[in-house]
């Protein structure tokens, strides 16, 4: 193992890493917003995935170009889904808990149905794209260009996302939203709208994310499941409901990963983010930036 | 200017208030007395659409508003500050002022109302930084009641603002409630310490037990020989 090697693992980590982040941001914010984790979140993926494919498919609509449209139809997607659905399972009088776990659980079995019927269970992929198959050498390191424009979009997604939550008045709602949801009618803000528009910002980016990774990922119907075990693992890993935790997460799972990949057998490269993980939760078990 | 007609409230099949009428007219400081758990609290967030009354009206300017979403009564023009305040803890001072008037998100004078907020409790102009979380209980107080001002309300709605305050800030509240009024308001307070505000207040209505026991200007009740044994402990 040469040191050109290491850096090279680790820069491609840290590209994958920053698209883990993006990837589960919106669990995060969902989370910390109104404390409903969103177990159909992988399955948010796998929908603008096909949402990226379906563009190329039939208008030849480059991922880049589409991963705009998706976020947008994710938005109007995810706001629904408030809507029409969680709004409805937040109102049970007993088991609140469950009750919106086996909501969102059976939102994620009935999305992977749906799209096992119509899209059929075929491994898609999207053969020629912008980006695809492309790589540029930055100083003898080589990064593939879809990963580089992925992250780059992807911290560009946090830079916005930050700004608009501290820096705007609808930001300063969300944000006093998740402090007291029971008080912002105190000053005339109505909670489902900004629930509604919280579900639509998660998932929202969830959608730039599967629009940039519908250019290098295969498409199946069960693409959710990986990715979102590793969102769950990023979001615990920040500290629930933390914006800045899940960048931070999503850039440590990377990195670890790609570390534990230079030692162990690929099949295994997933061990290595469970382990710090579990660290991380004996130690702290609110994660690295959580407040709860 | 408010009407609430014989109101009952319940909480889960427990009457809270029972066919309770009050009303307010525009420009005066009414004061809500009564002993714990006489459902001072039931009536106040009845009116402010955090409870829905089993029965009877609230009309507010001639319209009804009960059963009216509570987001939509604060825009209406009737700031309720709660009982524990509901603050945004994290948030700065100056948050929590600037989601006072989120209504108003947009217009050039949207912050108007910050300099009656300043003029009231200039304190508060010190702690713009400030997390609401590390106000002393009064300051506290304040600025949940200048977070309520952001709003332009009409009617002021104050449940039990002196509870878990020291005197001297008491007193402090107290006059600026006057000063509130001095600028056109209506304000509605919901009191235990029922001397101190009767001081302040035009009007009274005393509940016991969910019901209006007695009503009355505020001299009268102060004078009333029943009152002063049993409330005032005089």
């Amino acid at each position: 193992m040469t040191a050109a090697t290491i850096i090279q693992s680790l820069a491609s980590g840290l590209l994958m890493g920053l698209l883990y982040g993006l990837i589960a941001v919106g669990l995060a914010l969902i989370f910390g917003l109104m404390d409903v984790t969103n177990f159909a979140h992988g399955e948010f993926l796998m929908l603008a995935m096909y949402g990226a494919f379906f563009l190329f498919a039939f208008f030849a609509v480059d991922p880049l170009l589409a991963a705009p449209l998706v976020a947008a139809g994710m938005f109007v997607f995810g706001a629904a889904i408030y809507l029409l659905i969680v709004r409805f399972a937040m109102r049970a009088k007993a088991n609140i808990g469950m009750v919106q776990i086996f909501t969102t659980f059976g939102l994620a079995i009935l999305m992977r149905g749906l799209a096992q019927f119509f899209f059929t269970p075929d491994y898609r992929s999207i053969p020629t794209s912008w980006l695809g198959g492309k790589t540029v050498s930055l100083g003898g390191i080589f990064l593939p260009v879809p990963q580089l424009v992925g992250a780059l979009i992807s911290v560009a997604a946090f830079g916005a996302l930050f700004f608009f939550i501290k820096k705007t008045d609808f930001g300063r709602a969300l944000e006093a939203t998740r402090e007291d949801a029971g008080a912002v009618a105190l000053v005339g803000i109505d909670k489902n709208k900004v629930f509604a528009l919280g579900w639509g910002l998660g998932s929202a980016l969830v959608g730039l994310a599967g629009a940039v990774m519908a250019s290098f990922f295969y498409i199946y119907p069960d693409v959710g499941a990986s990715f979102a075990l590793i969102a769950y693992v990023t979001v615990a890993l920040g500290g629930f409901g933390s914006v800045f935790g899940a960048f931070a997460g999503g850039i440590i799972v990377g990195l670890v990963e790609a570390s534990t990949a230079l030692i162990l057998p690929p099949s295994l490269k997933s061990v290595g983010i469970y382990a710090v993980y579990l660290l991380v939760v004996f130690i702290r078990p609110r994660g690295l930036f959580g407040s709860i | 200017m408010l009407s609430v007609h014989e109101v009952t409230t319940a909480y889960q099949g427990l009457v809270a208030i029972s066919s309770v009428s009050i009303e307010v007219a525009k420009g005066e400081i009414v004061a809500v007395c009564g002993a714990n758990g006489a459902g001072k609290s039931t009536l106040i967030k009845t009116i402010a659409g955090a409870e829905r009354p089993r029965s009877g009206t609230v009309t507010f300017d001639g319209e009804r508003i009960d059963g009216v979403a509570q987001h939509l009564i604060t825009a209406r023009g009737i700031a309720y500050v709660p009982e524990n305040r509901r603050l945004f803890p994290r948030l700065s001072v100056e948050d929590n002022l600037r989601l006072g008037s989120y209504m108003y998100r947009g217009q050039p004078d949207r912050d108007e109302p910050l300099k009656l907020v300043f003029e009231l409790f200039p304190r508060l102009s010190e702690r713009l930084e400030q997390r609401a979380e590390t106000l002393s209980g009064g300051e506290q107080q304040m600025l949940a009641i200048s977070r309520a001002l952001m709003t332009r309300p009409r009617l002021l709605m104050l449940d039990e603002p002196s509870q878990g305050i020291m005197p001297k800030l008491v007193d402090e509240i107290f006059q600026a409630v006057i000063k509130i009024r001095d600028t056109g308001m209506t304000v509605l307070i919901v009191e235990q310490r029922m001397a101190e505000v009767l001081e302040i207040a035009d009007r009274a209505y005393i509940l016991q037990t969910g019901r209006v026991q007695m009503q009355g200007s505020a001299a009268d009740i102060m004078g009333n020989p029943d009152v002063r044994k049993a409330y005032l402990g005089l």
